[in-house]
C-alpha cells in the first residue's frame, strides 16, 4: 500500500511527517505545474473549480509514480469540496486508476465503515502511536507558520530580493528532514535565526495588505502565481487571514488545541454577514473587518472561479470597503489566469493606496 | 392593507403556493414581480457582482423592480430544508447580499430557515413572520395550514406528471407516439421562460413528452441517490441527481437535456454525475445547455433540434 495525496502549499510537509511516523509508504505528488493543470483540464468537468482540477492533476501524476491509497480532506457542505473525493474516484475509476481512498470528514452514516478504512491504513500501530503521530506533525505545520510569518515581514524590507525566498526553501526542507522533536525545534530555531540575518532597509514605507478568500488559492502558490511573492517585491508586507495550523486544528483536528472558543470572524462579520455559508465565506468578511481595524492599508480577496462562498463575500465586500474606509480588490484564478495581468493590478493596486497614503500626510501637514 | 413583494425568481417557482396561501390568509396583499424579462435581468446585473449566477442576477432585478411598490419584501434565508442538506451558499446569503447591494429597500423579511439538525424551530420563525401581519395565533397557525394544503395540492399536480398552470408552460401528456425527454434543471430556470429561453415550450411544439424531476416523489428521489457511498448535501442538486437515476433506468425515456446556469457551483458536480452515469450505465444521449446572459437563442434552437433529430434517428 503507497499513500499519496493531493497539494496545498506546504501541507505536503505536515501530511508527509504524519506518515512517515508512522512507517507507511508515501508518494508525495510531484509540486504543482502547467502539466498537472492541463492533466486536470482535460479531464475535470469544465464547470468545476479550479482547486479540483489540479488536485486531480495531482493524484493522476502521483499513480504515476506508484501511489495506490489516496487521503485526503473532505466536508459536509456546502462547499464544493465536500464532493471532490467522489467525483475524483469517479474520473480516476473511468480512466482505468482504481485507487482505494480515506476521506477525512465527519462520518455520514457509516462510522464503523471508516474506522476500518483508516484501521486498514495505518496497519500495525497503535492508536496510541497514531495520536503521537499527529501531535508531532501539528507541531512540523507549526513550525512551518512561525516561519511563514517570518518571511512575510522580512520580503518587502530585504536589500537584496530574493534573499529571504531562498532561506525560506532551505528551511522547509529542514523542517521536512526533522524525525523528532528535537530536530524539529532545531530547524525551526536555526532557521529563524538566519533569517534575522537577512539584510534590510529600514526606511522603507511598507504597505500593509491584508490577504483574505478561499483557503486553496491563498495557501497554494501555483495557483495564486505566487502573489505573495510579488508583493513581496512591490514593498507589501502581507498577512493571511488563514495559516495552514490554524486550518489543520478547525478543520481536522476539530479545534482540539484551541485556545479561544468564541470565533472573532463571526462577530466581526455582523451585520454584514450573518450566517455561515459554507467554505471561508463568513472568515473572508470577518477578516476583512478585522484587518481595517488594525489598520492595515488594503485588502486583496483571491479565490477560484465560481467559488460560491467567495461569491457572496464579494457582493458584501463594497459596503465593508465603504463602511471601514479600506481599498479592495478581488481576485479569481482559473486555468486561463496569467501573472503579467495578476503584477499588473496589483501595481495598479499598490500605486492607489500609496497616493491615497501620500495624499493623506500632505493634508495632514 | 399590507403589501408584500416576494420576486418571481429562485425559491418562487417551489414554494409560491404556499406563501401566497400564508400571506394571504393573514391580510395581506401579495404582489408578485412580472415574469423576467430583459429589463430585469440588465438590473440585476448592476447590483450584483458579474461572477455571481445569471438565476441571482434576475433575483436581484425583480428585488429591484418591486422594491417601491411595497411596504416588505419577503427574502427567505434558505439555508437547509431537510437534514443534513443545503440548499446553496447563494441561497444562503441572499438577505445580506441584497441589504448590502440596494438601497432604500423596503423592509426586508428575511428569515433563517434552517433544518439542517431539528425542524421544530420552523414554528418559531413561522410565529415570527406571522406576527408582523396579524397578533392572532390562531389566525397564524389557520394559514399556515392552508397554506401548506395549497403547496401540497400544488405539488400532487407535479407528481401526477403534468407542470401546474400558473406557469403558463404547454405540455404535452404522454402519448405512445410521442418521444419522452427528461429535462433536468432547476425549476427557477426551467420554469422561467426567460432564462430557459422558452425550452419547454420549444419541445412541446417538436411533439415530445416532457419529464422534470419535480415528477419524482422525494422518497424515490432519496432511495435512488443512497447507491452514491456520499451523500449529496445540496438539497435541489440531489432532486436533480436522484431523478435523472430514476429516469435512466425508464425504457420510454429516450434522451436527456440538462440545462444549468454558468458558475452554477453544485450543477458542476451533479453534472458530471449524471453524465458518467448516464455513459457507463445506461448508455442514454445526454445534451448540456449551459446559460448566461450571453446566450442566444439560435444557437440554443440548433441545438435542440439536432437533438431532437438524434434522438428520432435513434428510436427509429
Amino acid at each position: 500500500m503507497i499513500l499519496t495525496f493531493p497539494h496545498m502549499g506546504n501541507m505536503y510537509i505536515v501530511v508527509k511527517g504524519l506518515l512517515e511516523y508512522l512507517d507507511l509508504d508515501v508518494v508525495i505528488p510531484p509540486f504543482s505545474s502547467q502539466k498537472t493543470l492541463n492533466l486536470g483540464v482535460k479531464y475535470a468537468p469544465e464547470f468545476a473549480c479550479l482547486p479540483l482540477k489540479i488536485n486531480l492533476g495531482n493524484l493522476i501524476e502521483a499513480r504515476q509514480l506508484g501511489a495506490d491509497t489516496i487521503i485526503m480532506a473532505g466536508g459536509v457542505g456546502p462547499c464544493r469540496f465536500g464532493l471532490y473525493a467522489q467525483v475524483e474516484k469517479e474520473i480516476l475509476h473511468e480512466l482505468g486508476y482504481e485507487y482505494d481512498t480515506l476521506v477525512l470528514e465527519p462520518p455520514d452514516k457509516h462510522l464503523g465503515q471508516f474506522i476500518m478504512r483508516l484501521k486498514k491504513i495505518i496497519g500495525t500501530n497503535s492508536w496510541r502511536k497514531v495520536i503521537e503521530a499527529i501531535k508531532f506533525s501539528y507541531q512540523k505545520a507549526c513550525a512551518i507558520d512561525l516561519v511563514e510569518r517570518k518571511v512575510q515581514y522580512l520580503r518587502p524590507r530585504e536589500k537584496r530580493i530574493g534573499t529571504v525566498d531562498i532561506i525560506y526553501k532551505h528551511v522547509l526542507n529542514t523542517i521536512d528532514n526533522a524525525q523528532s522533536y528535537i530536530s524539529l525545534q532545531e530547524a525551526t530555531g536555526l532557521g529563524l535565526l538566519k533569517l534575522e540575518q537577512v539584510p534590510v532597509n529600514d526606511d522603507l514605507r511598507i504597505i500593509k495588505i491584508g490577504l483574505i478568500g478561499e483557503i486553496y488559492t491563498l495557501l497554494e502558490p501555483f495557483v495564486n502565481l505566487e502573489i505573495e511573492k510579488e508583493l513581496g517585491k512591490l514593498g507589501v508586507e502581507v498577512t493571511r487571514s488563514l495559516y495552514l495550523s490554524e486550518w489543520i486544528n478547525s478543520h481536522l483536528l476539530m479545534n482540539y488545541s484551541k485556545r479561544e472558543k468564541v470565533k472573532p470572524f463571526v462577530q466581526l462579520a455582523k451585520p454584514y454577514l450573518n450566517y455561515f455559508v459554507g467554505g471561508h465565506g463568513r472568515e473572508t468578511i470577518g477578516y476583512a473587518v478585522g484587518f481595517s481595524q488594525e489598520g492595515f492599508h488594503g485588502l486583496i480577496q483571491i479565490a477560484p472561479l465560481t467559488c460560491m462562498p467567495e461569491i457572496v463575500a464579494h457582493s458584501i465586500l463594497p459596503k465593508v470597503r465603504e463602511e471601514c474606509n479600506i481599498p479592495i480588490l478581488t481576485i479569481y484564478v482559473d486555468e486561463q489566469s496569467g501573472k503579467a495581468g495578476l503584477v499588473t493590478r496589483l501595481e495598479a493596486f499598490i500605486d492607489l493606496i500609496r497616493r491615497q497614503l501620500e495624499n493623506q500626510r500632505r493634508i495632514a501637514k | 392593507m399590507l403589501r408584500i413583494g416576494i420576486p418571481r425568481a429562485l425559491n418562487y417557482y417551489k414554494y409560491f403556493s404556499l406563501w401566497k396561501t400564508f400571506f394571504e390568509n393573514l391580510g395581506a396583499k401579495v404582489i408578485f414581480s412580472p415574469p423576467t424579462n430583459r429589463a430585469i435581468l440588465d438590473q440585476g446585473a448592476k447590483y450584483v457582482v458579474d461572477e455571481a449566477c445569471l438565476p441571482v442576477k434576475v433575483y436581484f432585478g425583480h428585488i429591484n423592480y418591486l422594491k417601491d411598490k411595497v411596504d416588505y419584501i419577503f427574502a427567505p434565508r434558505l439555508v437547509s430544508v431537510e437534514k443534513k442538506e443545503f440548499s446553496c451558499p447563494k441561497f444562503m446569503g441572499i438577505p445580506d447580499m441584497l441589504v448590502t447591494n440596494i438601497d432604500n429597500l423596503p423592509e426586508v423579511i428575511g428569515p433563517t430557515i434552517d433544518l439542517t439538525k431539528r425542524d421544530n424551530n420552523l414554528w418559531k420563525i413561522i410565529w415570527e413572520v406571522g406576527n408582523i401581519f396579524s397578533k392572532n395565533p390562531g389566525k397564524i397557525a389557520m394559514s399556515w395550514f392552508k397554506g401548506v394544503s395549497d403547496f401540497k395540492k400544488f405539488n400532487q399536480v407535479w407528481l401526477n406528471k403534468s407542470i401546474p398552470r400558473e406557469f403558463k408552460i404547454t405540455h404535452l401528456d404522454k402519448d405512445p407516439g410521442r418521444l419522452n425527454i427528461a429535462v433536468i434543471g432547476h425549476e427557477y430556470i426551467l420554469y422561467d421562460g426567460y432564462l430557459s429561453m422558452n425550452l419547454l415550450e420549444k419541445l412541446a411544439k417538436l411533439n415530445v413528452s416532457v419529464f422534470t424531476s419535480e415528477m419524482i416523489h422525494p422518497k424515490m428521489v432519496n432511495k435512488e441517490v443512497s447507491i452514491l457511498p456520499k451523500r449529496i448535501f445540496w438539497n435541489f442538486a440531489k432532486n436533480l441527481l436522484g431523478s435523472a437515476f430514476y429516469f435512466s433506468k425508464q425504457a420510454e425515456i429516450s434522451g436527456f437535456i440538462n440545462i444549468s446556469s454558468f458558475g452554477c457551483g453544485p450543477d458542476a458536480m451533479t453534472s458530471s454525475m449524471i453524465y458518467h452515469h448516464l455513459k457507463t450505465k445506461n448508455n442514454k444521449p445526454i445534451l448540456n445547455l449551459t446559460i448566461d446572459e450571453h446566450t442566444g437563442e439560435a444557437g440554443i434552437n440548433t441545438r435542440i433540434e439536432a437533438f431532437y433529430d438524434l434522438l428520432k434517428r435513434r428510436v427509429g
